[in-house]
Order: structure tokens, then sequence, then C-alpha cells
């Protein structure tokens, strides 16, 4: 992918496929998945549940667990030293546990359920500070306690012995955010982070996000279904439906000119505060098909209003790429059927 | 839908108060209470969409089930068709439980799976008797295909369908009685974001077949603000602000109802960064101790020692805030769709 921005890539996937047997037959949650984080720029990657959103974060990590596995592509990490892939690595490599937790933190939807509940925050916080510094007990907790200051919880120096039960939701996700940051990574993957939490809470969170990255120059890996949210924190846009990215560009690019028909179709569809008082919403007809009935050709042709009968169900939509480099997955801008249209 | 200034409300809650007990002592007496719903006054009219919004824990799905009759009230009254709800005998509910129906919020574990769509659709029907045999089946046929949904899926389990034709099973049984009140808990908070657009135009579309009253619950003011007439923001128990969407949305008179405004985010990215957001702070008071004066006055930027922290609030005209007429709170402008 061309570059929007003349920042340097940090993580370049490519071709990425994950895949889960099931007794139904092999699920292709992650199907042939492209996609680009800069250095100190944030990547927003938004689609429904079923997408392969989730999976392609987990899949970074290598953190997808049987029945699931990584089927082909390359996961390229442009970090410090020599690029490599990190699909390469063996499960025991010691380059992988710098990887996960060091080099790259990572946040769940979930914030209290990713917290363990017998161990107070501190001690969790003390063990992964130890395993990626090094630390002492006492010079790890100190640090604990300047993280959690950081993160914007008050009396750090008390919360530090509480456990997760004491905290409320935004609390968790801070102490989950001080975790992700204690090895000053280069790269913060969000799986939806604030879906669970109030809009109050979520803005607080969004906000922190946003002065953690400007401080410590993150690149950051967004994943929700929240097109508000896209738009407040975004360089880059992702969008993803049934396994593929059907659209990559900018953030302007995406909510002023979206070219997939199903990116524009969803930001029509959803509710926005001031616009769409009392009256019918335009639709996306059907729902998100079970991934193992994949429609053939495109598999957003059957809710999609511009499919063209004989080509959208038939063959893989090609990827157009436009000025700038921003891409879509959508036969509207192949060069064959401009002709037609025109 | 809300010209119905002249009509009798179709319900009226009074001074509502719901508490849990938390902890006992040695003699079973409660010594802790979890205050949920703590003197809430709420009117419905006849035909209207009655929005209720807040953050998680404010007591609003308390309250919708307290009006089904799913949870007991410790005090006050809720009053619908000259009775009062919360003093039925049990032989008396199940001719309210008909009129008056819940939708939930996760279609996934809110339908039986063991059973099929046409169990769970009938099931209202063959409860109280009113329909059997073919009868059963042409009125389940028949709201089944008013929800959307095809009666040739008629006996086929819920795992076999997606979040929102769940949601249209959810809503169907809760039609199929002929209720008048629906209160509705998040119907659409589960879904996924392409689907919800279609079940808000479905409610509104039955409200206008069936001539429905909706309670909809909701803590996504986008939502709220597309599907309801008037707006009642719940708080830590208390509805602190009531008014007709397009007042409480363009001028707020309570600055919670103005803080949790500014949090949403809007999908515009020439917006980022636009000026007003408010942050509140985390600390939400304890629900088993109720502060003096306003629950909100920890969290409010405009809060004064003094004022705000002593005696009780009382809501008038339409906001519970000492100090809503010296304000100037910020709304969100009307924006025209694209």
């Amino acid at each position: 992918m061309s570059e929007p921005h003349s920042a340097q890539p940090l993580l370049e996937i490519s071709g990425l496929k994950t895949g889960f047997d099931t007794y139904d037959g092999k699920v292709p949650a992650v199907d042939g998945v492209d996609l680009t984080v800069h250095a100190g720029k944030t990547l927003c990657v938004v689609g429904e549940s079923g997408c392969g959103k989730s999976v392609t974060a987990r899949s970074i990590l290598r953190l997808v667990d049987a029945p699931g596995r990584i089927e082909g592509g390359t996961i390229t990490w442009h970090g410090d030293d020599e690029p490599f892939d990190v699909l390469s690595l063996n499960h025991d490599d010691k380059r992988l546990q710098r990887l996960r937790g060091g080099d790259i933190g990572m946040i769940f939807q979930e914030p209290v359920a990713s917290l363990l509940p017998l161990r107070t925050v501190g001690a969790q916080l003390v063990e992964v500070i130890r395993i990626h510094t090094g630390m002492d007990k006492q010079a790890a907790r100190k640090r604990a306690i300047e993280l959690l200051d950081e993160v914007g919880i008050p009396k750090p120096e008390e919360r530090v012995d509480a456990y997760p039960f004491q905290l409320s939701g935004g609390m968790c996700q801070r102490v989950m955010i001080a975790i992700a940051l204690c090895a000053n990574p280069s790269l913060l993957i969000a799986d939806e982070p604030t879906t669970a939490l109030d809009v109050t809470t979520q803005a607080r969170i969004l906000d922190l996000i946003r002065r953690l990255q400007a401080e410590h120059h993150m690149a950051v890996m967004f994943i929700t279904h929240d097109l508000g949210v896209v738009a407040e924190l975004a360089d880059e846009v992702a969008v993803m439906y049934l396994g593929k990215v059907v659209e990559r560009a900018g953030v302007e690019e995406i909510f002023a000119d979206p070219k997939h028909p199903y990116t524009r179709q969803l930001l029509e569809s959803v509710p926005v505060l001031g616009r769409d008082r009392g009256r019918d919403l335009p639709t996306i007809p059907g729902t998100v098909p079970n991934p193992l009935h994949r429609p053939k050709g495109c598999s957003f042709h059957p809710r999609c209003s511009e499919a063209i009968a004989g080509r959208c169900d038939i063959d893989e939509p090609p990827e157009v790429v436009f000025d700038g480099g921003r891409t879509a997955q959508c036969v509207l801008y192949d060069d064959q059927t401009e002709g037609d249209r025109a | 839908m809300s010209e119905t200034a002249s009509s009798e409300p179709m319900l009226e809650i009074n001074d509502l108060h719901i508490r849990f007990p938390v902890r006992r002592n040695m003699l079973g007496r409660v010594t802790v209470e979890n205050h949920a719903v703590s003197g809430v006054d709420l009117t419905l009219m006849p035909g209207e969409t009655l929005g209720l919004v807040g953050e998680s824990g404010c007591g609003k799905t308390t309250l919708g089930r307290t009006i089904v009759g799913a949870q007991q009230a410790t005090s006050g009254s809720i009053v619908y068709d000259g009775r009062d709800l919360t003093q039925l005998k049990n032989r008396e509910k199940g001719r309210y439980r008909r009129q008056i129906r819940m939708v939930f919020q996760d279609p996934f574990s809110s339908l039986n799976p063991r059973m099929t769509l046409r169990q769970i659709i009938g099931d209202p029907l063959v409860a109280t008797g009113e329909a059997k045999g073919a009868e059963l089946e042409d009125r389940v046929a028949e709201m089944m295909r008013k929800v959307g949904l095809s009666p040739d899926y008629m006996d086929r389990y819920p795992h076999a369908f997606s979040g929102g034709q769940r949601q249209r099973v959810n809503i169907a049984r809760a039609l199929i009685v002929g209720p008048k009140l629906v209160v509705a808990d998040e119907p659409v908070s589960a879904l996924d974001v392409s689907v919800r657009a279609q079940i808000l135009n479905l409610l509104r579309e039955l409200q206008a077949e069936f001539g429905l009253t909706y309670l909809f619950i909701s803590h996504d003011l986008s939502v709220v603000e597309n599907i309801a007439d008037r707006v009642a923001v719940m708080y830590f128990g208390k509805i602190v602000e009531l008014a007709d969407t397009a007042e409480l949305y363009e001028k707020p008179s309570h600055p919670y109802t103005e803080a949790l405004m500014s949090a949403v985010p809007i999908p515009d990215p020439s917006r980022r960064g636009r000026t007003g957001r408010v942050l509140l702070p985390d600390d939400l008071p304890d629900p088993t101790k109720p502060p003096p004066g306003c629950a909100f006055a920890s969290r409010c930027r405009y809060a004064e020692a003094g004022r705000c922290d002593t005696g009780e609030v009382d809501f008038v005209d339409g906001v519970r805030c000492v100090r809503s007429e010296e304000l100037e709170l910020q709304g969100i402008a009307k924006t025209d769709a694209q």
C-alpha cells in the first residue's frame, strides 16, 4: 500500500489468513488482509461483529487459540532492529515474548475480565514491569504507582493495592492501559476498549489514549465498530467486512467521500446526534452473513444497493488504488466498469 | 405523535422508590440498602415514545422492570388504567402483563434455545389460553410477517438467526398479545450497527400500526434522539431532566445532560477537538449512601458549595438543578442529513 503519510511503516500485514476449524467446516475469519500501521499514527479498524477485526489484532501477537490457525501471509515488524516476520518466529522465541507487551501493548474490550480477580492491580502491574525491564520489586512498585498516576487514577499510592472488583470499569481500563504502557511500546493495539464503558467514561479514555500517544510517540491500532470513535481518533481507517479489508483511506477522505458502498451505507444508516431526529433511517438490507456461507463474489453484494448482476455475484472484486493511495475493493471503480457506467 | 396533551395519561408513576437489600444484621433486618430508584415521577401519554437515558447503574433498567411487574417496588405507585400496578393481587396481574410488555436488550440470552420460534412467539398466547391449534399458528405467522420474518422459519431454533432477526422474534413475542405499552430496554444496543436502523424503523412502523406507547430505555443518545418524542434523563435513581426531544438536545437545562451529550463522539472528523467537551470525573456516589443535595454535585463543573451539596433538590419545570436558571448550557445543533 502506498502511504498517505510520510511516516515510516511500523507494522505491515500482508495477505493474512486466519481460519477456525469447526465441525461445520472451516471459517475463514480473516481472509487475505493487508494493513499498514505507520509509526506514531492511529489506524482505526472498523467493522461489525464477525468481520475479523479482533482476530486480525490477535494474529499480530500470535494470540489465536486452537481451533484457530494462522494459515498464511506475513506480519512484518519494522521496530528498531532489522525488520522480521512475526509469523516466522517459534512460539517460544524470546523475540516473540519481547514483542508481546514489550514492543506492542494490547488492551481489550472487557477490562474487568482481563484482569486477574484474585490479585491486586499493583501486583499485576509489577509483574509485567519486572518481566520487561528487569527492575527489582521496590523499583517496580514505584514505577507502577507512577504509571497509575500517568493514566489518571486518583490516589495511585492507595489504588495500587486495590483488587479489580474494587475499581469501576473505567478505572480497570486505565489499569489495563498502564499495564500495556509499562514497557514503552511503539504500538498499542486497542480492541474495542471503550465499548463496554459509558459514554462519559469513553470520552475520558479516548482523551487519555490521545494524550499518551502524543507523549510517547506511540502508534495505535484501534479496533471499533463505532464510527464516531473513528472520527475522533483515526489518522487512517480500514473498513472490514467478512474477513476482508474493503476500504482503506485517510480519515477525512473516508467520511467526506466514502468509496465502497458498504462504508457509504454504514455512514448513512447510523443515527447521528443532531441529524436524524425522528426520521426513518436509511437501512442496509439483510444481515451480516454467516462466514461459513460467505456469498460468492463480493461478500457484500447481497446487501449492496449498487451490485451489478453477473459481476459482483461471480468475481472477487478487484482492489482499486486511487490517487493518494486510498483503496477500495469494489468493481464500481474498476476501469472496465467505469466505461460501462459513463 | 406528541399532540396528546388533552388526553389522559397512559401510565403515571408517582414517587417510586426501589431499594435492594445489600446487607442484613443478625436479626435479619436490612442495614445497608442500594437505592436503585429513589423518587421517580413520570407520566407516559398514549401513543408517545418516551426515551429514558442514563449511564449504567442509574436505575433505568430497574425502573423498566418494575413497570412490567418483573421487580417489586419498595414504595410509590404506578397507575395504569386507574389501577395501581404495585398493589395488584397475583390473580389480577395476568391482565396487565398482556397490556404492558417488554423487549430485552440481549437477543441471545433472552430467547430459550430449546424452543422453536413458533413456541417462543406463541408462548404468551398458550400461557393465557387465548389461542391454540390452527388459530395459534395463524396468529404466530401473521405476527412474524409484521416484524419482517418469514413464517417459513417457524419451526427453527433461535441459534439459526442473527442478532437482528432474534430481536425481531423478541418484538413479535412482546406484541402478539396486543399490548398497549412496550418497555424496550436497550433494544438495539447489542445489535450490529448495520442492522440497528432496521430495528429502529421497525419499532416506529409497529408503533404507527398498533398505536403503541413506548418507554425506550437506552444509554445511546443518538438512538434516543432518533426515536423519542420526549426524553427523560436519569442519574443516580432520579429523573434530572425531562423535555421534548428537540428542546432537550438543543437547550439542555441540566449540567449532566450537557456533559452526556458532549461526550458522544460525532462521526465527522472535521468537528474533532470541538470545544465544549465536558470530561466528567469518575467519582460516582455510593448507591448505598446517597449524598445530601444533588447527587451529581461531586462531578458537576458548575457545582457551588453550600448550594448544591445541601438539602433536597426539587424537580422544577422539567429539571432538577438549583442553578439551571443561571446557567447557559450547550446543546447539539441540528444539522441536515446529507
